[in-house]
C-alpha cells in the first residue's frame, strides 16, 4: 500500500511540476499579448490617424447630421483635405477602403436585410413556441385519447397545408408584380378565416363537451397552431 | 505488498458492511436522493416560471406541467446564438444545448453541492473511532495506512453508489412532473455524468478524511472540512479573477494545480479529454488523504 501511495504521490507531483512550466509560459504569452495591446493603444493615442480618418469620413458621409452645425466650420479642422492627404496618406487610403467595402455591402445586401432576417427567425421561434405550448395546454386540460389527439393533429396539419397554399398563391401573385385587388384580398382573407374556423370546428368535434369546458379558450384558438413554415413562404415577399 | 492490498480491500469491505448494519449507507443514499431530487425540482421550477412568463407574452395558455417550450427552444438557432454570446466556448454551448435541461441542472448543482456533503462524510471516517478507542482493536490485525486507505476506498465506493442512485431523482421529476423529456437520452446523459461526479467528489472526501485523522472531535473535523471546502472555492475564485487580470502569473501557475476546482471545469466536456483531469483528481485525492497521515501514524491511540 505504501508503494501505491508513493506512486500516486509521484504522479500528482509530476503532473503539477510538469504542468507549471507550460502554464507559466501561457501566462507570460497572455501577459505579453495584453501588454502589446496596451502599447498599440498608446501608439494610437499618439498618432493622428484616427482623428484624420474621422474628419475625412465626416466630410464624405452621406448620413444627414441631426446635430446643429456650429456655423461654417471646416470639417478638416484647420487643415485642408490636401494637407491631411499629405500628412497622413494612410488615413485617406483606409477611408477609401471603408467606403468601397460599404458600397459593396450595400450592393450585396439591402439595408434592412439582416435585421429582417433576424426578425423573421424570431417570429418563427415564437410561432413554434406558441404551437408547442398550446398543444401541451390542450393535452393537459382535455387529456384526449390517442384517437382524439390524432384527429386534432390532422386538423392542424390540414389547416396549415391550406394556409400554406393560400400564402403561396399570394406570394406568386406578388412576385409576378401583380397587386391583389380589393376583392381578391378580401377573398384571400375570407378563405384564410374559413380555414381556421373549419380547423376549430374539427377541434371541437374531436373533443367531448366536458373536455372543451376544461380547456382554456386559447388552447382551441387555431391561431396558436399556425405553422412557422408560413413565415418561410412570406419571407420571399420581403426579398 | 500483497498482504497490504488485501488488508485494504478487507477494511473497505468491512466498512461497507458496517455502513449497511448501522444504516449509514441508507442515510447517505437518502441524502443523495434528496439533494438530486431538490436540484431537479429547483430546475423544474425555474423552467416552469420561464414558460409561464413566455406563455403570457405569446398569449397562449399556461400549463401546470412544464417542459414543452424548453424542448422546442433548445433546438432553435437564435436561442443557440443567444447562449453562445454569453458563453465564450461555442463548442461547449452547442454540446450543452443537445443535453436534456434537467441533466444540466443535475450536473452543475451537484458540482457545487457534492464537495460539502462528501467532506462532511469524510470527516466522520476516523475521528469517532479515535474518540471511542475502537480503532485499537482494528489495528491489532492491520496497519494504520491500510486502515486509512481501506476506509477511503470503502467510502468512495459508497459515494459512487450514491452518485449512481442520485440519477433516479431527475429521471422521476423529468418523466412524471414534466412533459416531452426524452427518457433514454436523459438516462444515458445522467449515467455519463456519474463517473465525472464520482471522481470530482474524491478530493473533497480526502479533505474530510485527512482532517478526521488530526482530531478526535468529530464536530471539529466537520467544521474544518466545511471550512476547507469553502476555502478552496474562495481560493479558486481569487485565482480565476487574478488570472483574468494577468496578475501574479507565477503564483497562479504554482498554486492553482493544487486545488481540485482547477481540474473540475475540464470534466464538463463532450469528449474523453476529461480522463486526464480525472486521473489527476484521483491521485490528488490519495495525496490529500495522506496529508493527515503523519500525525495519525504517531498518535497514541
Amino acid at each position: 500500500m505504501k508503494y501505491f501511495v508513493l506512486c500516486a504521490l509521484s504522479f500528482f507531483i509530476g503532473s503539477i511540476v510538469g504542468g507549471v512550466s507550460p502554464k507559466h509560459e501561457l501566462q507570460k504569452f497572455k501577459q505579453k499579448k495584453y501588454e502589446s495591446i496596451m502599447v498599440s493603444d498608446k501608439d494610437c493615442q499618439k498618432s493622428t490617424i484616427g482623428s484624420d480618418l474621422a474628419q475625412i469620413m465626416a466630410s464624405n458621409s452621406s448620413v444627414p447630421n441631426t446635430r446643429p452645425k456650429p456655423s461654417q466650420q471646416n470639417p478638416f479642422g484647420d487643415r485642408s483635405p490636401q494637407e491631411i492627404e499629405k500628412d497622413n496618406p494612410e488615413a485617406v487610403e483606409i477611408a477609401k477602403r471603408i467606403d468601397e467595402n460599404q458600397e459593396r455591402f450595400e450592393e450585396d445586401f439591402p439595408n434592412s436585410f439582416e435585421r429582417s432576417q433576424e426578425e423573421l427567425e424570431t417570429a418563427r421561434t415564437a410561432l413554434e413556441l406558441r404551437r408547442a405550448q398550446a398543444r401541451a395546454a390542450l393535452i393537459e386540460g382535455a387529456e384526449p385519447n390517442d384517437e382524439q389527439l390524432a384527429d386534432i393533429d390532422q386538423a392542424v396539419q390540414d389547416m396549415n397545408d391550406s394556409l400554406l397554399t393560400l400564402s403561396g398563391e399570394l406570394t406568386d401573385m406578388m412576385e409576378n408584380g401583380e397587386e391583389p385587388e380589393r376583392r381578391q384580398a378580401m377573398s384571400f382573407a375570407a378563405e384564410a378565416l374559413d380555414t381556421m374556423l373549419t380547423a376549430e370546428d374539427r377541434f371541437r368535434d374531436a373533443l367531448s363537451q366536458d373536455q372543451i369546458d376544461a380547456l382554456d379558450d386559447q388552447a382551441l384558438d387555431p391561431f396558436s397552431y399556425i405553422s412557422p413554415d408560413i413565415i418561410d413562404t412570406l419571407q420571399s415577399l420581403d426579398q | 505488498m500483497m498482504y497490504s492490498v488485501r488488508d485494504t480491500i478487507y477494511i473497505a469491505y468491512f466498512h461497507i458492511l458496517r455502513s449497511i448494519r448501522t444504516r449509514t449507507m441508507l442515510f447517505l443514499f437518502i441524502v443523495y436522493l434528496l439533494i438530486s431530487g431538490g436540484t431537479a425540482w429547483f430546475g423544474r421550477a425555474i423552467i416552469h416560471e420561464f414558460e409561464k412568463q413566455t406563455a403570457d407574452t405569446l398569449m397562449v395558455p399556461q400549463t401546470e406541467t412544464p417542459g414543452a417550450m424548453m424542448e422546442i427552444l433548445r433546438t432553435q438557432d437564435n436561442f443557440h446564438r443567444m447562449i453562445s454570446s454569453m458563453v465564450p466556448d461555442i463548442e461547449l454551448v452547442e454540446w450543452a444545448l443537445t443535453l436534456p435541461v434537467l441533466t444540466i441542472f443535475h450536473y452543475w448543482i451537484s458540482l457545487f453541492v457534492l464537495p460539502f456533503i462528501v467532506a462532511i462524510i469524510g470527516a466522520e471516517m476516523i475521528a469517532p473511532s479515535i474518540k471511542d478507542r475502537s480503532l485499537r482493536y482494528e489495528l491489532l490485525r492491520t496497519g494504520r495506512l491500510e486502515l486509512v486507505m481501506g476506509r477511503f476506498l470503502g467510502q468512495s465506493l459508497l459515494i459512487g453508489a450514491g452518485t449512481l442512485l442520485a440519477c433516479i431523482a431527475p429521471l422521476i421529476v423529468g418523466n412524471f412532473f414534466m412533459v416531452q423529456q426524452p427518457l433514454f437520452e436523459t438516462v444515458w446523459v445522467l449515467l455519463s455524468f456519474v463517473p465525472k461526479l464520482f471522481i470530482w467528489s474524491l478530493p473533497f472526501l480526502a479533505f474530510g478524511i485527512a482532517l478526521s485523522m488530526i482530531t478526535q472531535v468529530t464536530n471539529l473535523a466537520r467544521i474544518l472540512a466545511l471550512a476547507s471546502v469553502s476555502g478552496s472555492w474562495i481560493l479558486y475564485a481569487f485565482l480565476l479573477y487574478h488570472e483574468e487580470q494577468g496578475d501574479y502569473p507565477l503564483l497562479i501557475s504554482v498554486v492553482s494545480p493544487f486545488i481540485p476546482q482547477y481540474y473540475g471545469t475540464a470534466l464538463w466536456s463532450p469528449s474523453w479529454d476529461w480522463i486526464l483531469s480525472g486521473c489527476i483528481l484521483i491521485t490528488m485525492s490519495i495525496v490529500y488523504c495522506m496529508t493527515g497521515y503523519p500525525l495519525f501514524a504517531r498518535r497514541n491511540l
